[in-house]
């Protein structure tokens, strides 16, 4: 029997064992070529409120290179997965969504170097009435109330998108409606506090005073979803409620929601269940240092 | 032909020693020109253009640029860092510019010198020490490390400091085995040098504390007990380079020539109290403390090639032996406990990555480089019948073959390499660890860039300094028509390097540019690390 020092002998293998595995890992991941012949494949079996996911996560901008039109913007930067009747899932790897993990798997196929699977939500609580889609289509009227009066906010296209980069505002998009002091509300995206895109309404809130929107085509439903919150990178350590959400119902109040942004893209209910009405949703600041507000609003 | 062959055989550690070191440096200097500019590097190359301009001015007129506020006006560029460096940068580009194909080589050209010395230096001591095949493993180890492989090429101070460490060291340990004047002066004199490259040095005085505190403790407390004269073990180049380094750091450093004081408090609190940037590590972002514990060991795990690790492992078991060579093992030792102290704490930034400790990589190398003496030793009992000699090279391959082809495949993208235990760069992308930092890969976008934007368009830079941006077109690699950018809004092209808390940089791309489609990706080994999209025309 060998000494075990003399196993040390074996210890160069090591270094051949590691190059062999570190190829093999290297050369594994698709290519473009790969990306590109998936893409077609991919735009053909998707299907509209079916969002794509990708796994591991870090591939998506290949997909989305390769596959762009099966990423529109309102699924991209979802509020959250609970709305929607299935994803399409993208894995590359042997990866899976950990996000998809309680969804079941109806149906899979491979296409070249990717597994496609269909995963089905068991509980999807479909959307009667996206709240960021009427601002952004303009079906709202919105307000600047400050001592009960109301001064409205006109939209406009007027003003070139603007940007903060890293250390700054998030975009301020070309279509927004300019309130009085120049204050704006628009839709745009903030980032949550893993860094990943929400598409919501962003409401400057005034020094004093609130902003109101309202909307009148909101059809009834048992309840709205919520969600809100700062751009995470800008406002993460901040701890106190920064700014309070309010919403009626043909002028009965529904309840609220208070932000701050330490606490990242947050989720909030209230049922409805009165009589229906126009929808108004409040926005006020609670904190003089509080940066940009965005909200997402959904009826179920 | 006898002569020769003795005279080559004389001087043949000395032939590897350089052979080492010219190898090392044409290989940086032959790689350079596809690897990018860091953030840091821009801002460096500022700052030597500055004392380069100062430097002109003491040759033509000493009494003004000796001149109070002249020396301020133009040591103030940069002065959280010491100046020796920059110093360098600033001299190469003035001398060498002309040599170099492009500018940008001029000023990393220094600290490729150090760099390759570093090398050439960990193959003598290892030479010294258990022999030259064990040196030649030790020193191409460090070499081809991945990331040591990266920061190796750069105008910056991290490897340079490593390299200074190193000397440092070195030179320490001759004194304390043969006092002589010349040892005892060039400890001093590498210990200015080494204060006046990298904040790293701060430590330095700890390690030499510990080392004397585990190799003359005992018998120091027995002097002292036994009223013997004790302070006779304290070694002399401790007064060398108590009085030697801190006066070459005065000397070299023009900026702590006035309110010498003041300005050291402000050095020291810059980077004691300095701010915590942001940094990926297991999935989550760490911005603020407490940092997490485990990052310097784990990163060192999934950089370092593993065979470099077991060698290392091997050589720091068999170090504990008793031996004639075991006060510079444990020298090796407190380098790397030292280099890794900081990250003891919870408070310590990890903003930079591997950097910050590859001060303790030459000498887990000089263990690697002693552990391969006993795997081949162990081989040689495994196969008696084979030669020491085919047995040794034999295993140099196995052990070198592996870190040299991963290394050179990992550039120009260092900072995304990982090694197979953390599943390579896609395993490491997957686990949730940084990609890349310092928005050095719009290099390998430049081509994209320059056959997309439109004539005296403008590129949104996102983490690319302006200055390297700059340096980007001094050198070629961009067109020069073309102007950087921080406002996307103004851009016709957008770049973005990937880390998680930066991406509502892309958010606000695609807002502006009603794009959710990168027009080019840079990756590595199937990973994206950055991106740019175009602005179609009708969208600004």
């Amino acid at each position: 029997m060998r000494s075990p020092s003399l196993l040390l002998g074996l210890v160069p293998l090591l270094g051949l064992a590691e190059l062999g595995v570190h190829q093999y890992l290297a050369a594994r991941p698709p290519d473009f070529a790969d990306y590109a012949a998936l893409a077609p494949q991919l735009v053909k079996l998707k299907q509209a409120g079916v969002p794509v996911v990708v796994a591991p996560a870090w591939a998506e901008p290949f997909v989305r290179q390769a596959a762009g039109s099966a990423f529109p913007i309102a699924e991209l930067t979802r509020p959250d997965d609970s709305a929607f009747v299935g994803f399409l899932e993208v894995s590359l790897l042997g990866a899976h969504a950990p996000e998809l993990e309680g969804f079941p798997l109806t149906k899979s196929q491979r296409v070249g170097e990717f597994q496609l699977s269909w995963r089905q939500n068991p509980k999807p609580e479909p959307v009667r009435f996206d709240f960021v889609s009427a601002v952004d289509a303009g079906e709202v009227e919105i307000f600047a109330e400050l001592d009960g009066v109301r001064e409205s906010c006109a939209v406009t296209q007027r003003s070139r998108t603007a940007t903060g980069g890293l250390h700054g505002h998030v975009a301020y998009p070309r279509t927004r409606h300019e309130c009085p002091g120049g204050r704006i509300v628009a839709v745009t995206l903030i980032e949550d506090q893993a860094y990943r895109p929400h598409r919501c309404v962003l409401t400057q809130m005034p020094a004093a005073g609130r902003i109101v929107l309202r909307f009148s085509s909101a059809p009834a439903t048992a309840r709205l979803v919520g969600f809100s919150g700062f751009s995470y990178f800008l406002e993460r350590d901040e701890q106190t409620d920064e700014a309070e959400l309010s919403i009626s119902e043909a002028e009965q109040p529904l309840g609220g929601q208070r932000t701050a942004g330490a606490r990242g893209w947050s989720r909030f209910e209230l049922q409805r269940g009165g009589a229906p009405g126009p929808i108004e949703v409040s926005v006020r600041r609670l904190a003089p240092s509080a940066g940009d507000f965005c909200f997402a609003l959904e009826a179920r | 032909m006898k002569p020769l062959t003795a005279w080559l055989g004389a001087r043949a550690d000395a032939l590897i020693a350089a052979a080492l070191f010219l190898g090392y440096l044409t290989l940086l200097v032959q790689t350079a020109g596809s690897l990018g500019f860091m953030r840091d590097e821009g801002f460096y190359f500022s700052a030597a253009r500055a004392y380069g301009d100062w430097f002109a001015l003491l040759w033509q007129s000493p009494t003004q640029a000796l001149t109070p506020n002249v020396v301020d006006r133009y040591w103030a560029v940069n002065h959280e860092h010491p100046a020796l460096l920059k110093s360098l940068f600033a001299l190469s580009n003035r001398w060498f510019s002309g040599a170099f194909a492009q500018a940008s080589l001029s000023f990393r050209f220094p600290a490729m010198l150090l760099s390759s010395l570093a090398v050439a230096l960990t193959f003598v001591w290892g030479r010294r020490t258990f022999g030259r095949a064990g040196g030649l493993v030790a020193a191409l180890s460090f070499a081809f490390m991945p990331h040591v492989f990266f920061h190796a090429h750069l105008a910056c101070f991290d490897l340079p400091v490593s390299a200074m460490w190193l000397v440092t060291s070195y030179v320490y340990v001759r004194s304390l085995e043969s006092p002589r004047w010349g040892w005892l002066v060039a400890a001093g004199l590498a210990y200015g040098l080494l204060l006046d490259t990298k904040h790293n040095s701060w430590i330095f005085p700890f390690a030499v504390g510990l080392h004397f505190a585990l190799v003359q403790g005992w018998p120091l407390l027995r002097d002292v007990r036994g009223g013997a004269a004790w302070w006779r073990r304290i070694p002399l180049a401790w007064a060398s380079m108590l009085l030697l380094g801190p006066s070459l750091l005065y000397a070299l450093w023009p900026w702590l020539w006035h309110d010498t004081f003041a300005r050291l408090r402000e050095y020291v609190a810059f980077h004691t109290g300095h701010e915590y940037y942001n940094m990926e590590f297991l999935g989550r972002t760490y911005w603020k403390p407490p940092m997490p514990r485990g990052y310097a060991w784990l990163m060192t795990l999934g950089t370092v090639p593993l065979v470099t690790l077991a060698l290392a492992a091997v050589g720091g078991v068999a170090a504990r032996k008793p031996s004639p060579q075991r006060s510079q093992y444990a020298f090796w030792a407190v380098s790397v406990a030292m280099s890794y102290a900081p990250w003891l704490s919870d408070g310590t930034p990890i903003f930079g990555g591997t950097k910050h400790w590859m001060t303790a990589y030459p000498f887990l190398c000089l263990f690697a480089g002693l552990g391969f003496t006993k795997v081949v030793a162990a081989g040689q009992a495994m196969v008696p019948r084979l030669p020491r000699v085919a047995v040794a090279t034999v295993a140099v391959v196995c052990v070198l073959v592996g870190p040299c082809v991963m290394t050179l495949r990992s550039h120009p993208f260092g900072l995304s390499a990982y090694t197979a235990l953390v599943g390579g760069a896609p395993g490491a992308a997957s686990l949730g660890l940084n990609r890349t930092f310092w928005g050095y890969t719009t290099q390998s976008l430049a081509p994209f860039i320059n056959d997309s934007a439109p004539r005296r368009g403008v590129v949104y830079l996102h983490d690319t300094a302006p200055q390297s941006f700059a340096m980007f077109q001094e050198d070629g690699r961009l067109r020069r028509d073309l102007r950087g950018s921080l406002d996307i809004g103004a851009s016709d092209v957008a770049l973005f390097h990937f880390e998680p808390h930066m991406s509502r940089v892309e958010h606000q791309i695609w807002v502006d540019y009603g794009n959710l489609s990168p027009d080019a990706i840079a990756a590595f080994d199937g990973v994206p690390i950055a991106w740019a999209y175009r602005r179609k025309r009708s969208a600004k």
